[in-house]
């Protein structure tokens, strides 16, 4: 059996034609081509597929795609451009908070729902928030580091506005 | 420092080359790459540990619709491929299983799903053999033999002095044992393979940290000139060592040509933890003497480490060996084995890692006799400059023609250079050892079941390792004044991409975002080593730097001709723009230069710049150090131990980039911080099968398991071979935090454990459980 | 050829109990699906029906009222977390789901799903069965009402029928002068509990422990009560409970545990970590019951 879902990405309504069982991670990255989305454990455990679901970051790798449809679906493709990256992706650049980037997409975006929800974290809450998500290189001292200093930039923003 | 200040580029921590890529969710890993026309491949692997293939039957699998085409053992050429420093020896595939995962088959099929559904169609008649798992049990002469050589490989030794002698002259002998568990690489990506035959040329997209190896390899193994392969290594994310050559790329390589069809074959995370390779299984045991005054006089150590099935290694190197070998006498044995478990294999900081943790509670147990605390111990003992490297001593040594080597090289056979002490002495002051340390087996604080104290030790690695590919690098200057550096390292992600491009460009007198690395293409890039053994920053440093220079050299005397003015000593170039220090009116831009033509031959300048000085083998004088400072807590109650402050100092030489060694080192310590606590595959007892094969129930630290800021401070010694003075980064901080975290925890709670420190361990230890 | 199941989105309660009647035992509620995608990608479950529970907004409520607060089955953890009352009037629920996996399966996984996944490991179950908390069952032809406790009947097995659904969870608002704490290990920050301990006190006038209640996870095939253990406790002054008597309570407890030995731990360890566990529970809650 297929169904027909229609995922919002990035602002963009995509119809797609999926099987039941089809992950949204699987979707996104397979048929949809987003390279950012990253499959890897399909346990929920690694956290490299994360993507904001209605602003909430979910493993992607083991949510249902059907029960994305119709939802806002943000990815790391819709966050920041070469030319002006998100001020998360540019501290993450800044405080080299990784090294072979696998996971890194996830770890932006966590970053992005922890930032909504908690706009100055200690390093201890930066820590827990982005506890769903593994970095085997281990750079969490300058990941930390790089989500204390989006939070500034972001702070700054906030207050020029 | 004062010659440092006038780098443009070398010392600045300046973002990876591909940081963009990388936040953006842009970077292509390997398992990324589609080609056109391509089918996909998967892999059936073995259920049993032991077993001879008796018949197998592909019909029903290639009748299935889709299916395009099977390799089996019959399929694969007798060759036996072996991989660098006896990693893996065996056929590409066999009619004989080792261990539950080993490959059987391959099936390409129009998709992944249909490939997946044929391997169940595929019927195979086992002979099952009798499996071995335990290494200590495996070195029997009536074990079941795992391979055509036997199980036991024969015993390496490095044997110095008069062990007699040693012990007559000990106040204190210690003796000890310790076992060490799997741990896994558990990548965070996973590899994937994609083969692509052009008549009988094969072009080869996967991740591999030896593009060069895997290059002749191939050749070798399908029987084509070198000239017909070409291999572009992709990055997939962290790998630690663990993806060199392996089954894979052969697999889908002979898959393709038997389906000539391009082939992609993408592994599971279940298949990369359990079905490639792991760290060695091992097992120490040794004593150790010492005088009153702290001096020991002697050493004595056994190690056993399984190879896995298809491991070869005769040792697991003997760099520890160094760390501690002024001491008169000493004797290091080490023996392989192979045993029906998943191949074994080198892993950051194989050896030092293990035998090191073993060596360093040695020390640490004679130290609690004399009671010395364990910093001034190590600041008596460790090796200095000038003293013998006591495993490279005899054999190797012996082969070379000393007088005919170079003037100004360092003296091989012994230490060139070291600031272990000033990491010793600067990290302790930083972690603030002398108001933590309470004394040997005394908490610094209880509070209810928890323990607090305190542990330091240190690490070594050598600074690269020489094999049997060359030290080499390319720099190409474009008609613009770009350049591209080729280099064969492989895209791991550990920043190398960026300090050899920091090098090449420095070395150019070229800004860096003129500058292009190409990292592992084998039809671009010379021969090499490849980025393993800690080689990149200082091996391939020296190959980069020294092809830099060429390229200058070239440039200069370029400029001269075109200038008729001025000799090529006279100029040198910086910024891109080549000048003359006694007179200001020179200033020719690179592009200028390259778009001038040559008044000798009236056409445009050809730059290629080239390694051609011979790099004195590192492994005969280059060391690099760590040393880590913990503090733990211990739960008597639950056996938990938790890492509350971690100060890492290492001596890498010339800092290239602060930022890329910070994720080095502190990478480094989480790793063996990991292995330490939680880190192990669970074999089953009866298979070997691995009964936890992925992130869910194989436990690696995540962001809160370690100290949030952790200290990390760097020696300020400079090379005198490597670039602009720089060492190696990556191994030497995996190697400490086994040691000091043991002997935090004896300090919190009394006891030496075996690694990881589980639990369950700790309460064993305590007699509670 | 791909291994799929039928997909039915049921738009009220009662609808996905007769779509779950009508296709019997291969039909499976899908919730979250965090642990029910890893279930069926290992082959461990058969599914030929996937029921989609995503459109029963009314399951989704967590409705907090004078005598009880009903936390509907499909809440996820964290609106467990976003609720306005909830971490006050059961701070242990705050305390329970701030461990509860990762931050990411928090925002999808509900209390329903943990609870009917049935693990003896689940971490919902300890500190709602220690709070006396009911489930609310609905069937094709009504709908009957449980204690959680006795929701569990064996490994990966509830009270539920085939036809049957988990629609709520109800807690009673606790007596005054009551506590509840929880207690939890892992092999590290994020993973399945190795053990867990959940404790209840309630003291009378006279600071007398009037009621007890101490469960455990992961310890034996359902989540464990240990009655022995509670008993020690009742009619217990709170200024006479000793170090010694938290240590017999613990014994006590891990002495009731049947637990098993896998790849995460032994029995052995799993047992002695019960008792610490309930021990410290139970130390809490008499320690913020005497301030």
């Amino acid at each position: 059996m297929t169904i027909e879902v229609n995922l919002r990405v990035n602002g963009v309504d995509h119809a797609v034609e999926i099987q039941p069982h089809e992950s949204l991670g699987r979707v996104l990255n397979g048929r949809l081509g987003l390279n950012g989305v990253r499959i890897s454990c399909k346990e929920g455990e690694c956290g490299a597929c994360t993507v904001l679901v209605d602003g909430e970051a979910v493993t992607s790798c083991i949510m249902l795609a059907v029960q994305a449809g119709d939802r806002d679906i943000q990815t790391i493709e819709g966050l920041g451009t070469p030319d002006d990256l998100h001020p998360i992706q540019q501290a993450f650049v800044d405080e080299h908070g990784f090294q072979c980037g696998f996971c890194t997409p996830g770890f932006v975006m966590s970053s992005k729902a922890l930032l909504e929800a908690t706009p100055h974290p200690d390093a201890s809450e930066i820590a827990e928030g982005l506890s769903g998500h593994i970095c085997r290189c281990g750079t969490y001292p300058n990941i930390i580091r790089a989500v204390q200093r989006a939070a500034e930039e972001l702070g700054q923003e906030a207050t020029n506005e | 420092m004062s010659e440092q200040q006038d780098y443009r580029i070398i010392g600045k921590a300046i973002p990876l080359k591909d940081a963009v890529d990388k936040v953006t969710g842009r970077l292509k890993f390997s398992g990324d790459i589609r080609v056109p026309d391509m089918v996909h491949g998967k892999i059936l692997h073995s259920p049993h540990p032991h077993a001879r293939i008796t018949g197998i039957d592909i019909r029903r699998a290639e009748s299935l619709p889709g299916v395009l085409g099977i390799v089996t053992h019959q399929d694969a050429p007798a060759w036996e491929w072996e991989n660098c420093w006896h990693n893996y020896g065996g056929r590409i595939l066999d009619d004989r299983v080792r261990f539950v995962g080993d490959e059987v088959a391959a099936v390409a099929a129009e998709s992944v799903e249909i490939a997946e559904a044929a391997l169940e169609l595929i019927d195979v008649e086992y002979e099952i053999l009798e499996p071995t798992f335990d290494p200590i049990e495996s070195l029997a002469p009536d074990a079941p033999q795992v391979r055509a050589e036997g199980n036991a490989r024969p015993p390496t030794e490095v044997i110095w002095g008069d062990l007699d002698s040693g012990v007559e002259m000990a106040d204190v002998i210690v003796d000890a044992s310790m076992a060490f568990d799997s741990q896994a690489y558990a990548p965070i990506g996973r590899n994937a393979c994609t083969a692509q035959w052009e008549g009988d040329r094969v072009t080869v997209w996967t991740c591999t940290q030896t593009p060069s190896e895997m290059r002749d390899a191939i050749a070798r193994g399908l029987g084509v000139p070198i000239s017909n392969v070409r291999v572009i290594s992709q990055p997939c994310g962290s790998s630690f060592g663990l993806w060199w050559i392996g089954s894979l790329q052969l697999i889908t390589v002979l898959l393709a040509r038997k389906v000539g069809r391009a082939v992609k074959i993408g592994l599971s995370q279940e298949e990369c933890f359990a079905t490639v390779k792991r760290r060695h299984l091992e097992r120490s045991t040794g004593r150790l003497g010492v005088k009153r005054d702290g001096s020991v006089t002697f050493i004595d150590l056994e190690h056993v480490h399984d190879n896995g099935a298809y491991g070869l290694k005769p040792d697991v190197g003997f760099l520890t060996v160094d760390l501690w070998g002024a001491g008169p006498h000493g004797r290091f044995i080490d023996r392989g084995v192979s045993t029906n478990l998943v191949t074994a294999g080198c892993m950051r900081g194989v050896g030092d890692v293990t035998m090191g943790a073993f060596v360093e509670r040695l020390l640490d147990m004679a130290a609690v006799e004399i009671d010395m605390d364990p910093l001034e111990f190590r600041l008596k003992n460790h090796i200095r400059a000038g003293d013998p490297l006591r495993a490279m001593e005899g054999e190797t040594l012996d082969q070379m023609d000393l007088a005919s080597l170079p003037d100004g090289w360092p003296e091989l056979g012994k230490l060139d250079g070291e600031a272990l002490s000033d990491c010793l002495i600067r990290g302790a002051e930083a972690f603030g050892w002398n108001e933590k340390w309470t004394g040997w087996g005394k908490p610094s604080a209880i509070d209810g079941p928890k323990r607090r104290a305190v542990g330091v030790a240190t690490g070594v690695h050598s600074c690269g390792t020489e094999d049997e590919y060359p030290v080499s690098a390319l720099v190409r200057v474009h008609a613009d004044g770009s350049a591209t550096l080729h280099v064969s390292i492989g895209r791991q992600g550990q920043g190398s991409e960026t300090t050899q491009a920091q090098i090449a460009a420095e070395a150019l007198g070229i800004p860096i975002d003129r500058l292009i690395v190409q990292a592992g293409d084998t039809d671009a890039a010379p021969p090499s080593h490849g980025a393993i053994a800690s080689n990149t920053s200082y091996r391939t440093g020296f190959a980069t730097w020294d092809a830099a220079l060429d390229a200058k050299r070239q440039i200069l005397e370029t400029a001269a001709l075109q200038m008729g003015s001025h000799a090529p000593d006279d100029l040198d170039m910086r910024d891109g723009v080549v000048f003359s220090p006694s007179d200001p009116a020179v200033s020719l831009t690179l592009e200028e230069i390259m778009s001038t033509y040559r008044p000798d031959s009236m056409t445009p300048p050809m730059i290629l710049g080239r390694t051609s000085t011979p790099m004195p083998p590192s492994m005969m004088y280059a060391r690099y150090f760590a040393a880590h400072f913990v503090e733990v807590e211990v739960d008597i109650d639950t056996g938990e131990i938790r890492l509350l402050d971690y100060v890492a100092t290492q001596d890498s030489g010339t800092v290239l980039n602060a930022k890329v060694l910070e994720n080095q080192v502190i990478g480094g310590a989480i790793l063996g911080a990991g292995f330490a606590l939680t880190e192990h595959l669970a074999f089953e007892p009866d298979t070997g099968r691995i009964l936890n094969p992925g992130f869910l129930d194989y436990k690696v630290m995540r962001a809160p398991d370690f100290p949030l800021d952790p200290g990390v401070l760097f020696g300020d010694s400079h090379d005198p071979v490597g670039a602009f003075g720089a060492k190696s980064g990556g191994e030497a901080p995996t190697t400490a935090p086994i040691p000091a975290i043991s002997q935090a925890v004896y300090n919190a709670i009394g006891v030496w454990l075996d690694i990881p420190m589980t639990p369950e361990r700790v309460l064993e230890a305590l007699g509670k459980i | 050829m791909t291994r799929s199941f039928q997909y039915l989105r049921p738009d009220f309660p009662r609808e996905a109990c007769e779509m779950k009647a009508k296709h019997g035992g291969k039909a499976v509620f899908w919730a979250g699906g965090t642990d029910l995608m890893l279930q069926w990608r290992r082959g461990a479950v058969d599914i030929d029906y996937c029921i989609d529970l995503s459109g029963l907004d009314e399951l989704r409520q967590i409705r907090s009222g004078e005598d009880a607060t009903v936390i509907g089955a499909l809440a996820t953890i964290a609106s467990l977390q976003a609720h306005e009352s909830l971490g006050s009037d059961f701070p242990v629920l705050l305390d329970m789901a701030e461990r509860f996996a990762t931050p990411q399966i928090r925002n999808v996984a509900t209390v329903g799903g943990n609870l009917c996944h049935g693990v003896p490991s689940a971490d919902c179950a300890p500190p709602l069965i220690s709070l006396d908390a009911e489930v609310r069952i609905l069937s094709p032809e009504g709908e009957r009402t449980l204690s959680l406790e006795s929701f569990f009947v064996g490994p990966k097995q509830t009270a539920l029928a085939d036809d049957e659904m988990l629609a709520e969870i109800s807690v009673r608002r606790l007596p005054p002068r009551s506590v509840c704490t929880f207690e939890r290990m892992a092999r590290s920050y994020v993973d399945i509990a190795l053990a867990s301990a959940a404790c209840r006190l309630t003291i009378d006038e006279e600071s007398r422990i009037s009621e007890a209640r101490i469960v455990m996870g992961a310890v034996a095939p359902v989540p464990l009560r240990s009655t022995g253990a509670e008993e020690l406790l009742v009619g217990i002054p709170l200024v006479d409970i000793t170090e010694g008597l938290l240590a017999e309570v613990g014994a006590r407890a891990a002495s009731d545990t049947r637990p098993i030995s896998d790849v995460r731990t032994t029995a052995a360890y799993r047992k002695h970590l019960s008792g610490v566990l309930v021990k410290r529970a139970v130390a809490e809650a008499v320690r913020r019951l005497g301030e």
